[in-house]
């Protein structure tokens, strides 16, 4: 059920939040226990703010998310409850203070039901590199459900909760979304707070939502989304509002050629094609276009990433919060403190960071990459003076077997190829189910204009009711 | 391409963090894979070519210069490993050796 369905039932009385929260437990306590999309969840105080809702609603005056069960990723800080990251190191650690986003949608009336499972630290492309334990995806429970946003897909997607919350850096909500089957949104850069989200890079961070329709990603997005003085990369511009259109005649949807090259997986492109098909017929425009720099993306990506988590993994060094080994001295306990408690992922990017950071390196390596960033933004600036949106597949395969991609991390990298091109610019993009192949979800990604999820969302809708025709 | 183990132990001493022993050859290896992957950016002519430090370029926006009332100190701190008297305790700063490894005095 949809968000938008759950506020219709409310207010016709079909049924309560109690029942809802019901069902919703429900169904987590008989399927969670094999997907594993959960880290902890708050089975009897999100009861009791169902009750609460319950009794309140005859009053009025509720928020638009009354009663909505919703999930979050664990690196969003929720006040008094454990944000682990996925990471050993924080695996008691609670939350002094909550994340803006966590707040405004508690604001808005939503119950959060638990904390879903991640990549450590948020690095990772398929949900393996938690600390513990992977998550299943619902659709086949051999194969992983994408990353690091892996848990909050798989909750949604099992149809636990309507949506959840996740965080992308270079994919990680639209590609779980894709390999889920869900609908995935990775805002504007700064178009959410960061505040109380844990920071992996900061120049790419963004929070967004994870949900079963563009609407309700509208919906919860305008709900995020606005300026926070407690995040100073948080866009002055007013929060999003949204007005679904359907009339696309006119619309230039752009296909960059670099997104269907010789990688790709036939029978996700065929889907794609089939898309581009249906937009045509509906009175788009297709124009080809070029991003030439979309490997080097990749590159450059690989570079700034560990650069930024290599400064913003420091704080984890056993003195103010997290787990610490003792040692003989100060250095003593920061390197077995880190290189006990931190996962091999993470342990790589840390120094793989300080690499390209170091004396002798850092023009050759950060530097270039944020010399080709200014390349890729230019690439986009290019390519959006031509059409309104562009089209590429989200992911080059579909969901693959848990462990097949995890003992090589440039295989697992290269999974990233048609996202991070998307932080790399700042832009917003969502993944909008498209089709299954092999049984497994195939996403289609659509890429907007700096501040412009409203194009995203409507061409998404219609992508999302192309599907439903079929 | 390989980093060799000197080079992987001056970043393990740069990042203060020490690997597991048994997983330093992979370590190793994979580092040297991404760096060789990453290094087809030297190919890429960016003369001239000014630096992006994040997606969206915006002014840093300014606040009242106010102070603004921190109450919290104590709850923060219920979350150090090692508390004592309102201060995080650590381990000593410089290492204190038995007393014949104090330093020799100047000859001169």
């Amino acid at each position: 059920m949809t968000i938008t369905e759950l506020q219709d039932g409310f207010r016709a009385k079909r049924f309560s939040a109690v029942e809802v929260m019901r069902n919703t437990l429900e169904k987590i306590d008989a399927r969670d226990k094999e997907l594993h999309a959960f880290l902890e969840v708050y089975a009897e105080s999100a009861l009791s703010a169902a009750e609460l809702v319950d009794t309140a609603r005859d009053a009025g005056g509720l928020g638009p998310l009354a009663g909505v069960p919703l999930a979050i990723k664990d690196n969003l800080l929720d006040e008094g409850h454990i944000a682990s990251a996925g990471s050993r190191i924080l695996e008691k650690y609670r939350a002094p203070y909550t994340a803006t986003a966590v707040e405004r949608l508690r604001r808005a009336g939503a119950i959060i039901v638990g904390r879903t499972n991640m990549d450590e630290f948020a690095m990772g492309s398929s949900t393996e590199n938690s600390a513990f334990g992977p998550t299943r995806n619902p659709h086949n429970t051999a194969c992983v459900p994408g990353g690091s946003s892996g848990g909050s897909a798989a909750a949604v997607a099992a149809g636990f909760v309507p949506a959840a919350l996740g965080s992308d850096t270079g994919g990680s909500i639209r590609q779980p979304a894709a390999l889920c089957g869900v609908v995935g949104l990775k805002p504007t850069y700064g178009r959410v707070s960061r505040y109380g989200l844990m920071a992996m890079a900061s120049s790419l961070d963004q929070i967004g939502p994870l949900t079963t329709s563009c609407e309700d990603a509208a919906l919860l997005l305008s709900i995020i989304s606005g300026t926070d003085p407690n995040d100073a990369t948080c866009t002055p511009q007013p929060a999003f509002t949204w007005t679904s259109r359907d009339d696309i005649s006119g619309l230039k949807v752009g296909l960059p050629k670099e997104c269907f090259n010789q990688g790709l997986d036939p029978h996700i492109e065929s889907h794609i094609r089939a898309v581009v098909g249906d937009l045509a017929r509906r009175g788009a425009e297709i124009v080809e276009v070029s991003l030439p720099r979309m490997a080097d993306a990749l590159a450059a990506y690989y570079v700034i990433v560990p650069a930024e988590v290599s400064s913003n993994m420091a704080r984890y060094d056993g003195v103010r919060y997290g787990a610490r080994t003792v040692g003989d001295t100060l250095a003593e306990m920061y390197a077995t403190t880190r290189g006990q408690h931190l996962g091999a992922e993470v342990r790589r990017r840390i120094l793989l960071g300080t690499y390209v950071l170091s004396a002798g390196y850092s023009d050759a390596y950060y530097r270039k990459a944020l010399a080709v960033r200014t390349l890729v933004r230019r690439d986009f600036d290019a390519a959006f003076t031509k059409v309104d949106v562009l089209l590429t597949p989200t992911s080059p395969s579909v969901a693959w077997p848990i462990g097949e991609k995890f003992a090589d991390p440039l295989t697992m990298y290269l999974s990233d190829i048609y996202t991070v091109a998307v932080n790399v610019a700042g832009l917003p993009a969502v993944s909008v189910p498209c089709g299954t192949s092999q049984g497994l979800p195939v996403g289609a990604q659509l890429i907007g204009k700096a501040y412009d999820e409203h194009t995203l969302l409507s061409v998404g809708q219609l992508v999302e009711s192309m599907g439903e025709e079929k | 391409m390989e980093l060799s183990d000197s080079e992987l132990s001056h970043l393990e001493h740069l990042s203060r963090l020490r690997l597991p022993d048994a997983e330093r050859d992979a370590m190793r290896r994979d580092i040297g894979a991404i760096l060789h992957y990453v290094s087809s950016l030297q190919k890429i002519d960016t003369e001239g070519i000014d630096l992006t430090y994040r997606g969206v370029e915006q002014t840093t926006p300014l606040r009242i210069d106010q102070v603004q009332p921190f109450t919290d100190s104590v709850e923060l701190l219920s979350s150090a490993p090692d508390v004592q008297d309102g201060h995080i305790r650590v381990p000593a700063t410089l290492q204190h050796k038995s007393t014949e490894q104090e330093p020799k005095s100047d000859p001169v």
